[in-house]
């Protein structure tokens, strides 16, 4: 885990601008977005269908890049990195839960919360496989999910499949968490339940959450709401 | 990630048909390798055997060239252990009774036959004779020391051996016995007349007296043996007492003697002789065996060069089964490279797993391919008697080809070359998968349906 120096933000948004061609035309998703989330905060971020709130996830989460703004994640400005230091970046400070799970069907629940750990350790996996097992074990002991550790992604239900998407995406200890309408694929009570879940291992563990929904319920669970409008944010 | 990899290679059926593409094709170039390493190490036996270490052909002189002089002059380099003289006659043969006619096309392998008479001592010493007539399979001869004594009759000739293969071409003998069986030889005279001047060649009838076994096809159907001299000799019934006495002189080298210094030696020798260089301005030669038949060794050898590279294109081919079931998996799984490439992998990462798979296909093909020739070449014949036995198919017709089984021989250094370039080719053919799961767009992976 790296800690965020005391006092700075996770993660800071300055006036990002994107666009799409969309056949001859340009279309403008974000025009100029700034925001700042602190360690531990959470936040929901709403908006229409198509207002860019996935837009706004995959460029803090260096998946894309703006065409104009800054990005700074613990501080550190994030604009020049290329696909492989973004890649890094990802693996050791942010974590990610979506609307479809996004599990590799192919392996185990518990195969799919070593993958972050995996992927981060590189060559010096072999020698803290032992204890990568151990954390990715105690991720899912901490989402109810120890009995169903060996079941492959399909032999579980959805709010199951969830909260193995969650334990996937805390098992690094993230400093932030981005989740795009993590509750929009589940039935409400599921749905509370995964949202519960996932605010208290957030907090817990001092992870900044940035979490995408249409759900003014899911939202008013969050410290703070923010609204996307017109490519802007809007409201507190 | 290692398990990821396993059920990316073996959870899908078409991956496995991709390997099995790779092994069958590798499969298929070795085992046609081996069979033809096979054929080529039995034409080098068969053009070995009645050669020697080296051919000298006497330089042309007038009045020609007398054998002694030249044994005198081979006795002095110590790198000859033996020599044996040839005198060469071309001839035509007919079996009396059969049709005389040899313009028959029936007959055309009885023409132009070359009539090499030897000493029968001194030939076992520096070639396979001795062997060949003891391989004889249509007439083997009594006595291999006196190999031309014919059987005990009223009307016998002098003794003539011809191969198996030439037997059994010969016209229909009615049950009649081989050995003892007349022929007529027609021989042209050993040197040209005048222009203008009537060719007249020189008949006569000889008695079979056996048969020698040859792997060389083209040799046994040309070569018949009779004494060199003396009254049951070739000068004395075809070629005349005025003929040369010897054309040309097989030479056996000492155990680990150096063929090109021996040459140089004999050279020097031959020199000390007075005797005129052979390859000088008088023609003649002093050549090796192999250096004899370059020709035929090297078309052999371009033969297995060329079906070599015809059959690696469908390796080739078949590994092009692997570019398209790899690029078929990086389409298929392009949403669990993007989950990928969201949780931190790196685009050397997510294009190591597509290598990684293409890798193992490529080395599983490869080593199937590899380990399924070996064990066919080295169990030919058992595969050979259960196709004929189980279906009927005759793979390799020891009455077509005078071998008594399927040739081949396994060569581990082509066969590993050609496995590791198989396995490269496979690895290139997942370049361009690997580099497309590489460069794809995690946000464009994540949305695809």
């Amino acid at each position: 885990m790296s800690e965020a120096r005391a006092g700075t933000p996770v993660v800071e948004a300055r006036g990002l601008v994107k666009s799409y061609r969309v056949g001859a035309s340009t279309l403008t998703v974000l025009q100029g977005v700034s925001l700042t989330l602190q360690p531990g905060e959470t936040a929901a971020l709403m908006g229409a269908s198509g207002s860019g709130k996935s837009t706004l996830l995959h460029l803090l989460g260096l998946m894309d890049k703006p065409d104009a703004g800054e990005i700074l994640l613990a501080g550190e400005p994030v604009q020049g990195f290329g696909p492989r230091r973004a890649a890094k970046m990802r693996a050791g400070r942010l974590g990610f839960v979506f609307q479809q799970f996004q599990l590799l069907h192919e392996i185990s629940a518990l195969e799919n919360v070593l993958l972050p750990r995996r992927i981060a350790n590189g060559a010096a996996w072999w020698s803290r496989r032992a204890e990568e097992r151990r954390a990715a074990r105690a991720a899912m002991a901490a989402v109810g999910l120890a009995e169903r550790e060996r079941h492959r992604p399909p032999q579980l239900s959805g709010g199951e499949q969830q909260r193995v998407a969650i334990a996937r995406a805390l098992v690094g200890t993230p400093q932030l968490l981005l989740a795009d309408e993590p509750t929009g694929n589940l039935d409400r009570r599921t749905g509370a339940e995964v949202l519960a879940l996932m605010l208290r291992l957030a907090r817990e563990r001092g992870t900044a959450l940035l979490l995408a929904t249409h759900d003014p319920e899911v939202a008013a669970a969050c410290d703070r709401t923010l609204h996307l409008r017109e490519g802007r944010v809007v409201g507190a | 990630m290692v398990r990821l990899t396993l059920s990316w290679l073996f959870r899908r059926p078409v991956q496995l048909l991709a390997v099995l593409g790779v092994a069958v094709g590798l499969l298929a170039l070795l085992v046609v390798l081996s069979v033809m390493n096979g054929l080529i190490e039995m034409n080098r036996v068969g053009v070995r055997a009645l050669s020697a270490d080296l051919h000298l052909i006497p330089a042309a002189t007038e009045p020609p060239a007398k054998f002694a002089p030249y044994a005198a002059a081979l006795a002095e380099v110590p790198d000859v252990a033996a020599m044996s003289p040839h005198l060469v006659a071309y001839a035509l043969l007919s079996v009396p009774g059969s049709t005389p006619n040899l313009t028959r096309t029936q007959n055309s392998d009885f023409a132009q036959l070359q009539v090499v008479g030897v000493d029968a001592e001194a030939e076992a010493r520096v070639s396979g004779f001795g062997e060949a007539l003891l391989r004889a399979i249509a007439a083997p001869v009594p006595d291999r020391e006196r190999p031309f004594t014919v059987p005990e009759t009223t009307f016998a000739r002098p003794g003539v051996l011809i191969s198996d293969t030439l037997a059994r071409g010969l016209p229909s003998r009615r049950g009649a016995p081989l050995r003892g069986l007349t022929i007529e030889l027609g021989a042209l005279p050993w040197k040209l007349p005048p222009a203008g001047q009537e060719l007249q060649p020189v008949n006569g009838k000889f008695t079979i007296a056996g048969t020698y076994a040859s792997g060389d096809y083209r040799l046994a159907l040309d070569r018949i043996y009779m004494q060199r001299s003396g009254a049951d000799g070739l000068r004395a019934n075809l070629l005349g007492t005025r003929a040369p006495d010897f054309t040309e002189v097989l030479i056996r080298l000492a155990p680990g003697a150096d063929p090109q210094a021996a040459k140089f030696a004999i050279r020097e020798a031959l020199a000390r002789a007075g005797l005129p260089e052979p390859g000088g301005a008088l023609g003649g030669e002093l050549v090796t065996w192999e250096e004899r038949n370059h020709v035929f060794l090297r078309a052999i050898e371009n033969e297995r060069r060329m079906i070599t590279l015809v059959l690696f294109f469908i390796v080739v081919v078949a590994s092009f089964g692997l570019f398209a079931v790899l690029s078929a998996l990086v389409r298929e799984k392009v949403r669990d490279l993007g989950v990928l490439a969201a949780l931190g992998c790196t685009p050397a990462q997510r294009g190591g797993l597509v290598l990684v798979v293409g890798a193992a296909a490529a080395a599983a093909g490869t080593g199937l391919g590899l380990g399924g020739a070996w064990l066919l070449v080295r169990n030919k014949d058992a595969v050979a008697v259960f196709l004929r036995d189980r279906f009927g198919i005759e793979i390799f017709s020891p009455e077509l080809y005078v071998v008594d089984g399927l040739p081949a021989q396994w060569d581990g250094a082509a066969a590993g070359a050609l496995a590791l370039g198989t396995f490269l080719v496979g690895i290139a053919f997942a370049a361009a998968p690997t580099l497309r799961a590489a460069l794809l767009n995690p946000v464009e992976a994540l949305r695809y349906e």
